[in-house]
């Protein structure tokens, strides 16, 4: 398996907010979804493998080379895309074009067209961006990003504010990006019903730690939620649960293997565990460790 | 780089075409009414100079910098193109003013010998004092930010010129005539002086950028 992005105990300090040793790998052809809550550390994890921040502590390699603050070459093959369009909105998508030409040795004119022409925009490309919906604004930032064939695409919480259908667009690009094995994305997201559609892998980020980094069919197949009372809930071993919390009236507990709890606890309720409640139960519940 | 540089030049065309338009307006105000030129050359140069606090401004609003550097673009790369902008707006600015100018002395023929010497000695000082106001802003606009330079902009002149004035006018002129060897060299190396000053401040930007943590 040929790794595009390794970091590796990615530290940085601020204050009283510690990124702590963050570690993922991303392989080609595959999407890694990057999940927290808000002031998780997400945005900060990027921007330390971007350079953009300085890290403390860690390493970060793209293609197998050091990806440093500099490393001219490397940006060539990276794609970024954050939560809002980093033009001034007096600006245009023509002269946008304009602008990446002279910035990336690999633009490409004719993937930018095809592009604006496949998300519509064709018929604004001399308009001012402060014309553009959100939508249409995340839509340019993705064009922009994916016009000097990129190999790794590092998305930060883009789809925030858009309707389902751009939604639904953004997600199937992004699934064409990484049909070949030789491209890779990384989406940073606290909406997790996006990751479910389309990452292979989740890491799970709180408080600038990692709790979790799996397949995410890992998680969404075998993870489950037994739902019990009190009497059932002393008869689980800590070897079987991964955390808990106590609700109302029930205890929820979540397993990391849903069908061997159900031929267990044939009382209880075992249902599957989205993404969503198994951060809330990392965050909020009691973890076993 | 030469994106980058496109890019601000974008950003600030509305600027640069209204500018243009004051300065018609000026040159041909002042030259009908038989003004010295050099007063609008002068005010001019710190109108330019103080369009490279704008497009850091422009960048932080659209948190251009960020994406910036996601560029295949390393951080001098960053510093040398908003120094290489400042420098193209006052030669380019400056062109532009000296061709109005004589236009308009041209045409309402008060073109003199003594007129054009004036003017293009106003211009290479006013051309110094636009090097040396532009490179102090950058530095400080990576430590402060576009709002907090434009007031300590304000200060960084106005407090050495009200200093200037207040001296000037308690001066015993005679110790002028004096020094007058040492004052027209640094007259004549005033637009030297600056490129030199430009150099340095370029270097101190650069230092001061691979320190920071972008995250605007």
């Amino acid at each position: 398996m040929r790794f595009l992005l390794q970091v590796q105990d990615l530290t940085r300090s601020y204050g009283n907010f510690v990124l702590d040793h963050v570690s993922l790998s991303i392989p080609g052809g595959t999407i890694m979804g990057l999940v927290g809550e808000n002031g998780a550390g997400k945005t900060t994890t990027i921007r330390a493998i971007l350079g953009l921040i300085r890290r403390d502590f860690g390493t970060v390699t793209f293609c197998g080379e050091p990806l440093v603050t500099d490393s001219k070459a490397l940006k060539e093959d990276i794609g970024v895309v954050f939560d809002t369009i980093a033009f001034y909105d007096g600006l245009t998508p023509e002269q946008i074009g304009h602008i990446c030409r002279g910035c990336y040795h690999n633009w490409d004119d004719g993937q930018y067209q095809t592009l604006l022409t496949r998300f519509g925009l064709d018929g604004v490309r001399k308009k001012k961006l402060k014309t553009f919906s959100r939508g249409m604004k995340m839509k340019l930032s993705i064009a922009t990003a994916l016009s000097h064939h990129p190999k790794l695409l590092l998305l930060d919480e883009p789809t925030g504010g858009l309707d389902p259908v751009v939604r639904d667009d953004l997600l199937e690009l992004l699934l064409d990006f990484v049909k070949d094995e030789e491209h890779a994305v990384l989406l940073s997201s606290h909406i997790t019903t996006d990751l479910e559609k389309i990452a292979d892998y989740v890491t799970f980020l709180h408080d600038g730690r990692m709790l979790l980094s799996r397949p995410k069919d890992e998680l969404v197949e075998q993870y489950g939620i037994v739902r019990c009372g009190e009497e059932q809930f002393e008869k689980i071993s800590s070897a079987e649960m991964l955390a808990w919390r106590k609700q109302a009236y029930a205890w929820e507990v979540l397993v990391a293997d849903r069908e061997q709890a159900r031929r267990r606890f044939q009382d209880a309720v075992i249902d599957r565990a989205t993404l969503d409640e198994i951060l809330l139960f990392y965050v909020k519940g009691e973890v076993v460790s | 780089m030469k994106g980058l540089i496109r890019k601000d030049l974008y950003n600030l065309s509305k600027n640069i075409r209204l500018m243009l338009g004051m300065t018609v307006l000026f040159a041909v105000a002042f030259t009908a009414a038989g003004m010295e030129s050099a007063s609008y050359v002068v005010m001019w140069g710190m109108l330019l100079s103080m369009q490279v606090v704008t497009s850091f401004a422009l960048d932080e609003m659209s948190k251009w910098t960020s994406f910036a550097m996601t560029m295949p673009v390393t951080r001098r790369e960053y510093i040398r193109a908003k120094f290489l902008l400042h420098l193209l707006l006052v030669a380019g600015g400056y062109l532009v003013v000296l061709a109005i100018c004589f236009l308009c002395m041209a045409v309402l023929r008060t073109m003199t010998v003594a007129a054009v010497l004036n003017l293009m000695v106003a211009t290479l000082l006013s051309m110094a004092m636009a090097l040396f106001a532009g490179s102090i802003s950058i530095p400080l606009l990576l430590k402060f930010g576009a709002e907090r330079t434009r007031i300590l902009s304000i200060l960084l002149f106005v407090v050495p010129v009200c200093v200037g004035i207040s001296l000037f006018s308690s001066f015993d002129l005679t110790v002028l005539q004096n020094a007058r060897r040492y004052l027209l060299f640094f007259f004549y190396a005033a637009p030297v002086l600056a490129l030199v000053w430009e150099w340095g401040m370029y270097m101190l930007s650069c230092w001061l950028f691979e320190r920071t943590d972008v995250t605007a």
